[in-house]
This record gives C-alpha cells, sequence and structure tokens, in this order.
C-alpha cells in the first residue's frame, strides 16, 4: 500500500496505522498513550495529524492507512494543538524541570535532593531520563507552562514490589490496557474529571484485588507513576543482557539491566513475564555463599577452594558404586546436568539423578487441534497458561483456577479424581459415554465430542496417575501428549534421563542404604523435611548451592555456586532447540560443571578438563536423547490415600517456586505468602471439629 | 440481618440472587453494565460494595471496572442515601448567587461532604448542575421539593422541619 506523508512516498502493508506507517518513514509523531504491545487506543490526542479528505485531526495511532492517502504531521496548526495539549497535561504534573531554561545543568548542586518524600520535577523522579514525557516534551519543543498548576498533592501508595505515585500520573491508561490484556482488570480508571484516577474497587490494595504482579503495567508506564521499588533510584543502566528465566518451564526471555556489575532491574523481551521473572531475581544478591564451607568439628568453617576439592575428592572416592547417588535437578544448565551424568557414572559408577518429568518435543503452544488441560498452569507456567487460555480448552480441574474459570469448558471432578475423568474422556472417545464421579455424563460427552485428534497438556503439579491417564487420554483421541516440566531445564533433564531412576535413588537414600551423596541445584530438606534425617546419617555430603540452605548445612562440603546470570550455558528448548543463558553479572561462585569436573579432574579421572562451557556443550552433541515419552512419564509412587480419610491436596503458588529456595529470599514474594491458607469443606469442618477456626483460624498441619 | 441480603416483597434473598434476577430481565450480558447498575440501585437505592461483587461476577468483569463506570456516572449512588435527601444546585445562575455557601452551610451544619450520609443516616447531601428554576436562585431540592431562592438564614428551618 503506498501513500504520502510529509510529500514523502511511503510503501506500507495494509491494516498497519498511520503513525507505525510514518515511523517506518523515519517521522516521529508524539504520542503517550499508544505502546507497540497494546492495542490503538487514541486517548492522548498528541499524535494528531491532518490527513486529505478526513475532517479534523484524526489521531494517527487509531487511523488505519488507506491507498493515496496524503498525510501531513508537522504543520502550524498540528505544532499549535500539540503543544496546547501538552501543556494542559503538564498542568496536572510535577513538570519544573522540564521547561527548566538550566534543565540538566544542575546536577552539580543537586546534592541528596532525591531524598525528597515526593517527586517535584524530574530530578526527583525515578524515571528521570527514560521518562517518556520528557521526549514528547523535546519532541513538541515546549518551552513554557503558562496553565496554572491544578489538583492537589495524593499520597503516593507503597505496595508489593512498585509504587505508585498518582502525582505522575498522566492517565493514558496503558496499565490498564495491559492488565486487561493479562485477561485481569484488576485497575480501571475510577472517578471522573479532575478527581479521575487510576486504581481498584474501593481502592483496595493490589493484593487484595487480584493482582498477579506480573509488572506488565509498571513495564508501559510512560512516567514515573510506576516504578519497581528495589531499583527506583538506580537510574540508566549501563547495558543489558538476553537471557532465560530461571524459574519454571515456559522460558521467556529476559532482559537483565546491568549497572555497576549489579543487576538492576528486569525487562520482558518479546515475552510475558509473571511476578518470578519480573520481580523475583533478587535472590540473586541476597546472603550468597562465596568462598567454599568445610565441615570441622561439627561447623561450617571457610576454606579455599583447592583445600575444600581436595578433601571433597579424597573423601567422595570411598563411595563409589551403589553407595553413592548425584541428586540434581532441572534448573540446572545442560552443561551441568551432563557433567553431573559424567561425573556420577564414570566416577563415582554410579547415577545421577532429578526428579523432572518433561516432554521433549512439543511445549503447548506448537500442539495442534483442540486441547484437555489438567494442572493449575496459571500458578506453575504463568506465560504459557496465557496462551493456552486465549485458546479456550477443555479444563479439568477439581478447583476454580483462572484457567478454569475462564475456559472453553470447565470439567469439575471431585479432588483427587482428575485421573478418572480422564479416563472417562477416553473411554467417551471409544462410544461409551458414562459420568465419572461429580461430572455428568453429558458433560463429559460434550467436551469428548470436540476431542478427537486433540492434544493433552499435563503442568507440573499433576501427579502420576494423571499423567498416564493423560498419556491414555492422547492416544485414544489420536493427538499428543504434552507433559509440561517443572523447572527451566527440566526438558534438559529429562532429555539426559536424569528421572528414569530418580524414584530409586530416593529409596536408597531414606532406607539408609547410601552412604555418601552429591546435591546440586536442589534442596531436598526444604522440599522435604523428613529427608534430613536420611541425609545427616550419610558418611559424606557434598552440596554445592548460591545460599547456605538447608541442605547445605548438613553437608560435609559446600561450594558456592554461580547463579543463572553469572554463567554461559544452554537450556533444552522444545524439539532439541537451543536456548542460550548469557553472563551479566561477575560470579560470586563456580559454575555448577565447574565445580563437578575439577572434583573428576581430582579423582584420577580422564575427559574432565574442559575448558569451557562450550567444550562440554561440544561433548554433548554426540548424546543420545531418551526420545520415548513413555520413559518420562516417570514411575513416582503415589500413595493411595485411605478411603474415609480426609485428603489434603497441595496447590502450588505463584509467588513461590519449587521448595521456596530462591523465592522466599524475595522480600515481597515472602509477604505475598505469609497466611498459606487451607480451604476445607464445611461439614467436614464440622465433623473434625475445626467448625470453630474456619475463617481466619489457624489449623496445624504435621508434616 | 445479614448485610449481604435484601428484602423483596418480605422475603430475605441473597444480593447476588437479586442481581442475577435482575440480569434476566435485561436482553444480554454484553453492555449490561449500566443497565444493570440502573435497576440495582432504583432496588436498592443505591450501590453497595457486595452490590458492586456481585454484578462483577455475574458480568465476568472485574469489580475494578464495575466500580470505575459506577463512580464515573454521577447518577449513581454508592453510599446508601439519607432519610432526607438534600439536593443543591450549583447551576451557573444558582452559582453566582449564593449556591456555594448554601452547599458548604449545609456541609458544615451537616458534617459531611456532598456525596455522603449523616452517621444516623438521617440525611444524605448532593450537589446538582441545575434544577431548572434558574429564576428563583439559589435553588435548592429536598426529597423533591423545590426550594427556591434560599438565604443562609433559612436553612435552619428548613433542616428543622424535617424529622
Amino acid at each position: 500500500m503506498r501513500l504520502k506523508i510529509d510529500g514523502q512516498e511511503v510503501e506500507v502493508p495494509p491494516g498497519i496505522m498511520v503513525k507505525d506507517a510514518a515511523k517506518r518513514a523515519g517521522i516521529r509523531i508524539p504520542g503517550l498513550c499508544d505502546h507497540p504491545e497494546l492495542e490503538p487506543y487514541g486517548g492522548c490526542r498528541l499524535c494528531l495529524v491532518e490527513i486529505d479528505g478526513i475532517r479534523g485531526y484524526p489521531s494517527s495511532c487509531t487511523t488505519p492507512v488507506s491507498e493515496g492517502m496524503a498525510v501531513r504531521t508537522d504543520t502550524p496548526a498540528l505544532r499549535n494543538l500539540r503543544r496546547t495539549i501538552l501543556e494542559m497535561l503538564l498542568s496536572q504534573h510535577p513538570c519544573i524541570c522540564l521547561t527548566c531554561e538550566r534543565a540538566g545543568k544542575c546536577d552539580d548542586i543537586r546534592e541528596a535532593m532525591r531524598k525528597v518524600p515526593q517527586s517535584m520535577g524530574c530530578r526527583y523522579c525515578p524515571k528521570d531520563q527514560r521518562c517518556e514525557l520528557q521526549e514528547a516534551v523535546e519532541l513538541i519543543g515546549l518551552t513554557k507552562v503558562e496553565l496554572p498548576h491544578l489538583g492537589d498533592i495524593k499520597e503516593v501508595v507503597r505496595g508489593p514490589f512498585f509504587d505508585r505515585d498518582p502525582n505522575l500520573c498522566i492517565l493514558c491508561g496503558r496499565c490498564i490496557r495491559a492488565c486487561e490484556d493479562r485477561g485481569l482488570g484488576v485497575i480501571s480508571f475510577i472517578f471522573r474529571g479532575f478527581d479521575a484516577e487510576i486504581g481498584t474497587a474501593y481502592e483496595k490494595p493490589l493484593e487484595d484485588s487480584g493482582c498477579r504482579f506480573c509488572g506488565a503495567c509498571v513495564d508501559v508506564c510512560p512516567t514515573g507513576a510506576l516504578a519497581e521499588r528495589g531499583s527506583k533510584w538506580a537510574g540508566v543502566p549501563e547495558e543489558m543482557v538476553v537471557t532465560i528465566c530461571p524459574y519454571c518451564s515456559s522460558n521467556c526471555q529476559i532482559g537483565l539491566e546491568i549497572s555497576k556489575g549489579r543487576m538492576i532491574r528486569v525487562k520482558p523481551e518479546e515475552s510475558k513475564l509473571c511476578v518470578r521473572g519480573r520481580f523475583g531475581l533478587e535472590f540473586l544478591g541476597r546472603n550468597r555463599i562465596q568462598r567454599p564451607l568445610v565441615k570441622k568439628n561439627g561447623r561450617l568453617v571457610e576454606a579455599s577452594w583447592e583445600d575444600a576439592l581436595d578433601y571433597a575428592a579424597k573423601e567422595l572416592s570411598l563411595h563409589r558404586k551403589d553407595r553413592f547417588a548425584l541428586f540434581t535437578s532441572g534448573i540446572l544448565t545442560n552443561e551441568a546436568l551432563y557433567v553431573a551424568k559424567k561425573f556420577a557414572s564414570q566416577v563415582m559408577m554410579s547415577e545421577a539423578v532429578a526428579p523432572d518429568v518433561s516432554s521433549l518435543d512439543s511445549r503447548p503452544e506448537d500442539l495442534p487441534g483442540p486441547m484437555v488441560v489438567v494442572g493449575d498452569l496459571a500458578k506453575t507456567n504463568p506465560a504459557t497458561e496465557l496462551w493456552i487460555r486465549s485458546q479456550k480448552p477443555v479444563v479439568v480441574s477439581a478447583f476454580g483456577t483462572l484457567l478454569a474459570r475462564q475456559a472453553g469448558q470447565w470439567l469439575r471432578p471431585n479432588p483427587g479424581e482428575e485421573a478418572l475423568l480422564l479416563a472417562s474422556l477416553a473411554q467417551a472417545l471409544k462410544g461409551r459415554v458414562e459420568a465419572a464421579g461429580s461430572v455428568s455424563s453429558e458433560e463429559i460427552g460434550r467436551a469428548a465430542r470436540g476431542l478427537q485428534g486433540g492434544s493433552v497438556v499435563v503442568g507440573p503439579d499433576c501427579g502420576p496417575k494423571v499423567r498416564k491417564a493423560a498419556s491414555d487420554l492422547a492416544k485414544s483421541a489420536g493427538g499428543r501428549l504434552c507433559l509440561v516440566g517443572r523447572n527451566c531445564n527440566s526438558r534438559g533433564a529429562a532429555a539426559l534421563g536424569l528421572n528414569l531412576k530418580y524414584d530409586q535413588a530416593l529409596k536408597a537414600l531414606s532406607s539408609g542404604g547410601l552412604r555418601a551423596a552429591c546435591i546440586a541445584g536442589c534442596n531436598p530438606v526444604r522440599a522435604q523435611p523428613e529427608l534430613a534425617e536420611a541425609l545427616s546419617g550419610l558418611d559424606f555430603l557434598v552440596v554445592q548451592d548460591l545460599f547456605l540452605t538447608e541442605t547445605a548445612r548438613l553437608a560435609d562440603v559446600v561450594f558456592p555456586a554461580a547463579s543463572f546470570s553469572e554463567v554461559d550455558g544452554t537450556f533444552l528448548g522444545p524439539g532439541g532447540k537451543i536456548l542460550q543463558l548469557r553472563q551479566a553479572t561477575p560470579p560470586l561462585g563456580k559454575p555448577d560443571w565447574q565445580i563437578l569436573a575439577e572434583l573428576g579432574r581430582r579423582m584420577g579421572a580422564i575427559g574432565f578438563d574442559f575448558c569451557d562451557h562450550k567444550a562440554v556443550r561440544e561433548e554433548m552433541q554426540t548424546l543420545d536423547r531418551a526420545e520415548q515419552t513413555d520413559l518420562l512419564l516417570g514411575s513416582f509412587e503415589e500413595k493411595e490415600p485411605s478411603k474415609g480419610s480426609p485428603l489434603l491436596v497441595e496447590g502450588p503458588s505463584l509467588f513461590q517456586f519449587g521448595s521456596g529456595t530462591r523465592t522466599s529470599r524475595v522480600s515481597d514474594l515472602q509477604y505475598l505468602t505469609r497466611e498459606p491458607v487451607m480451604e476445607i469443606n464445611a461439614e467436614d469442618a464440622k465433623e473434625m471439629g475445626l467448625e470453630s477456626r474456619v475463617h481466619g483460624g489457624k489449623v496445624r498441619r504435621d508434616v | 440481618m445479614n448485610q449481604a441480603a435484601v428484602t423483596i416483597m418480605g422475603l430475605e434473598i441473597g444480593i447476588e440472587e437479586r442481581v442475577r434476577q435482575l440480569l434476566e430481565c435485561l436482553p444480554e450480558k454484553d453492555g449490561a453494565l449500566i443497565p444493570l447498575l440502573q435497576r440495582v440501585q432504583s432496588d436498592q437505592g443505591f450501590i453497595s460494595p457486595e452490590a458492586v461483587k456481585a454484578v462483577a461476577e455475574e458480568l465476568d468483569v472485574s469489580e475494578s471496572i464495575v466500580y470505575g463506570v459506577a463512580t464515573f456516572y454521577a447518577e449513581f449512588k454508592l453510599v446508601r442515601p439519607g432519610k432526607h435527601h438534600l439536593k443543591v444546585c450549583l447551576g451557573t445562575s444558582c452559582y453566582l448567587r449564593g449556591g456555594q455557601s448554601l452547599l458548604d452551610h449545609f456541609s458544615r451544619k451537616l458534617g459531611i461532604r456532598p456525596g455522603k450520609t449523616t452517621e444516623d443516616g438521617k440525611f444524605s447531601l448532593e450537589t446538582v448542575a441545575c434544577l431548572g428554576c434558574c429564576s428563583r436562585s439559589p435553588a435548592m431540592a429536598v426529597d423533591n421539593v423545590i426550594y427556591g431562592g434560599v438565604s443562609l438564614d433559612q436553612t435552619d428551618s428548613i433542616l428543622a422541619g424535617l424529622d
């Protein structure tokens, strides 16, 4: 499609807006309410243009291009309009610095000015030099604001992760649209005219209004109205390193903003982050161990790397074969997992194991056809869930999860009967439609009708029985099974077959069959406190971790590991795709693969002198992958609940991850999970004598 | 009485149930927010927090959106109106002839801001843009009875006349 903008011939694809067409031609039009990731809005009126044949001044961010259009973006009338509009906007904004003739020259004299409780101008604003209002003023060339300043000073609202300063808000509504885009609508315009602001119903705190703290609102805010508290005054980053989020298996790309060797902020990089990726990485700098620790007289004391490695190598060589196991998990890189497996099998003549179950060839986004989903993905894999939700799948869930409430069809079995329901769906596909527990045969029939050729997605919070039933259902439907992994590199761990002997190793540990163990990238004592006894009964335990975890406290040697942001490496994506991790900050420990390789070398093994992660990677290329999905179902035992006794279903939490080793070091995540909630049927509560404690009472659960 | 319950023709039902009944009278859910809020208000006299929650749940939107719409339109009341409802006109004519000081006077006397109800539930105060009685400004209305040319001296007797 061809059009003329300011006399310049431009060729653009049809359907785009005039403003984007101008941008392609290198013509900048100001604007504060539109955003590349949001639907066109046309609220701020700064992007007005003149178009031949269209009356008045249409907003270029909402006007689609058409053939032969003649657009003018910079006329005296437009300049005048824009200046007036911007001036009115600034009459409710602390803007003294924006039009100050000494702007930028006051740096020498503004010592500690930021300690004022309120932003009075740009030099007191967390968004200084990153603010789009500053850009607009420059682009429009506004030099003074003659309108009187309007409006009262409003209170800054503090909440988890970010502050909201209504005095800096220009009511562009981007945050509201970003929140709606996530299907939440937690915030809205409230009140009208001069009183209008952005808020929640009855101005309740965000945490009581269904906010998931994904930070999408903060990311689109053009001013300092929404500012991350952790990095409020960290200013402009020196560089940004694009890497992969270290939490769930959605593998979102994240941009780490780095200043003075420290990560100051996390930005989405073509991804829709959740609270964990966006705000949950402050553990990187919290109470890290930086020197190896060796147990002497029952106490862990600091030691040099040389001494600690020599000691560990000497002791480990006494416990080879079935007296040893290496426990790891899918939070480590492919390189670390590969060296762990090699170390365990070639040096220790034993096994490296990880509890990770995952499909190798697909992720939900690649699945064809209709979908059945089991598991609370909105909490375990938020980015994946966002996509799945848009597909309106059939959802099997005993609880009113976010996905269930917005499903195409919600099948609601009794808790613990999910596998039974999946089996009934499989039966229904073969023509035998019967009710399953609390779900009627009509509902099952309706769900089954659209499922031929469809795929089954199983969340990481589902047990082996559900995985098995889902696998059978996928076969009956002639579709695919997708087991969503728990950790960022569950796929890598599963591809190495680390889950195959996990049960066996765990049993050996708890029954006293092991004499020594290495633990890398997991904290079993936090996840299963009952393992503490077995682990302290070992003759020798080596732990490598970022922190002195509950497990590390029991160790004979603790090695400080490097975190995801401190290493180069890879995760395994679907279908063998390699996802790149890039080093962004100086390491406080050593990469996990390097620690294990150095142990291997010291124990006389050959093939452990990798010079860097790339050398490990090269050796891995030749690796055979366990491709059969059946193998990956895992064989973890599940206790049958005894009939008549209450069944406690533990659900995942959005604000914690895994055992909580990392997320518990993020203070606002800790705040949001300060009170775990137990739900119980009112009649059961009565029977169990808990009635008086329902609604805010406390219940004790023995682990 | 349960706070979230309402009495319809002598029967006590939950506000959720009542909102469902009111929604049934509307042709479709799409675009039903404003008509539903209007019906809730004419049914209940105002829109309570419980009603906001029930409307949000019935229409599958967030409470914030319902609250946003309800606070945008002056028509919607979010506090229970008093037994006697005072409207003070701030239209151009009344404003010029002392409407604002009339309003300030009532506001001080009753101890409430416009849009609020006194603690005993007896009086509520509100501003209006025009009562259509510009010739008798400043004008006000008490329970839909219009008073014209109101002076500050008269206000006490107006209030005293209400039980």
